[in-house]
């Protein structure tokens, strides 16, 4: 199932199919399952950023809302990708 | 843990509406004080237990020392809670418009009241006649509050802003005897700080949603040393106090009568930053549903606080 919060944010930018289809990707590029906990949150929202533009912005607001969920940030846990 | 709350963000916005005031007409630039009179009611600004050892005018003259420095104590906590408030806002954007509107109007206020306070405290810094002496590292405690897990953000933002309001109608909105235009500041602030409050709960209700026993245990320990450290920060408030005391007065205290001032004047402001918030009734009932353990917890450490004797509640 997916995440009630996250899905309202996407799908209030990018109307309910592209939201569902951003979701699934970026929950695989994250490593993720599904998102339970703060921390899943706060990966989920860094996989957003990574994707730069407008989905940074809704990741940024997501990691914040995982911050204040109670996770807690490590130095670096995302990994990079050369371009 | 569910926290079922009898208001939402559209209510709170709604009532922010009809309540709105702009800073020129409450406080307008070149406004005078009139220093004949009390400024903070006794309940908040206790003086009568000094009777023996100042005149009725020395005591008016320290209520005055201790208004200027509970509207600073406001702005110092604003700071803080304006950036939280900012976080919070920032978390919803692109979701839940309804909070997202609560949440910037309520930082918009939080600003507006810092400058109302700041227009206050030029006015009495041009006015009183020598340097009044208060607190300044509003960065520095900031950064302490911020430090906590959030949630025990939220505890002490709560308490502040509840107790805000029993400050106003409890002790200031009746009060025939101090000054008006100290008394419908206050009250222009109590009228929004209402709505502040509501929106901490319905954000703290967010917070603990998802949050288990332990991880609610652990901010209501962050929340009590928040109190600890505050409670610092009002010590050297009072040593101030007597120190612009004196300099108004134009007169040195000996030891024991400064230490007298210094205790009486630490005794109102825990009375009136800490206990006042911790037992406020609907901060004690939020707790109590939130931890009931940890809810005693902070009830016994605000009865270690006291009052001041002979305190007009």
């Amino acid at each position: 199932m997916r995440n009630p919060k996250l899905m309202e944010k996407l799908i209030n930018m990018l109307g309910a199919t592209r939201a569902e289809q951003l979701y699934d990707d970026t929950l695989a590029r994250a490593g993720l399952s599904a998102v339970d906990t703060p921390e899943d949150k706060l990966r989920f929202g860094d996989a957003l950023v990574g994707l730069g533009g407008v989905m940074e912005a809704i990741g940024r607001s997501i990691k914040v809302q995982a911050l204040l969920l109670g996770a807690r940030e490590v130095a670096e846990t995302t990994p990079t990708t050369a371009s | 843990m569910r926290l079922e709350l009898p208001y939402s963000y559209e209510s709170c916005v709604a009532a922010s509406e009809k309540v709105a005031w702009s800073l020129d007409a409450v406080f307008p630039l070149g406004t005078n004080l009139d220093f004949s009179r009390s400024f903070l009611p006794e309940g908040l600004a206790p003086t009568s237990p000094l009777s023996e050892i100042l005149s009725v005018d020395e005591r008016r003259v320290l209520n005055q020392i201790a208004s200027n420095a509970y509207l600073n104590l406001f702005a110092f906590v604003e700071e803080y809670i304006l950036c939280t408030v900012v976080q919070h806002a920032s978390a919803e954007l692109f979701g839940d418009h309804a909070a997202i509107r609560a949440l910037v109007r309520f930082a918009d206020e939080e600003i507006k009241h810092q400058q109302l306070f700041r227009r206050y405290r030029d006015a009495f810094d041009r006015d009183f006649g020598v340097p009044c002496e208060v607190l300044e590292s509003a960065a520095e405690v900031a950064g302490v509050v911020l430090s906590k897990r959030p949630i025990a953000v939220l505890l002490l933002t709560l308490h502040i802003e509840f107790m805000t309001q029993q400050h106003y109608t409890e002790c200031v909105r009746d009060d025939g005897t101090i000054d008006p235009l100290f008394q419908r500041l206050l009250k222009q602030h109590w009228l929004e700080e209402s709505q502040h409050a509501k929106i901490d709960a319905l954000e703290l209700a967010k917070l603990v949603e998802d949050a288990d026993d332990a991880t609610i245990e652990a901010a209501f320990k962050d929340y009590l040393e928040l109190g600890g450290a505050i409670g610092g920060l009002l010590a050297e408030q009072s040593a101030m106090d007597v120190r612009s005391l004196e300099r108004k007065l134009g007169k040195t205290f000996d030891d024991a009568d400064r230490a007298r001032i210094t205790a009486n004047q630490l005794a109102g402001y825990q009375h009136t930053f800490l206990h006042a918030g911790m037992t406020n009734p609907q901060v004690v009932d939020i707790m109590q549903r939130l931890h009931p353990a940890m809810a005693e917890e902070v009830a016994t450490a605000a009865r270690g606080l006291g009052q001041p004797t002979e305190l007009v509640a």
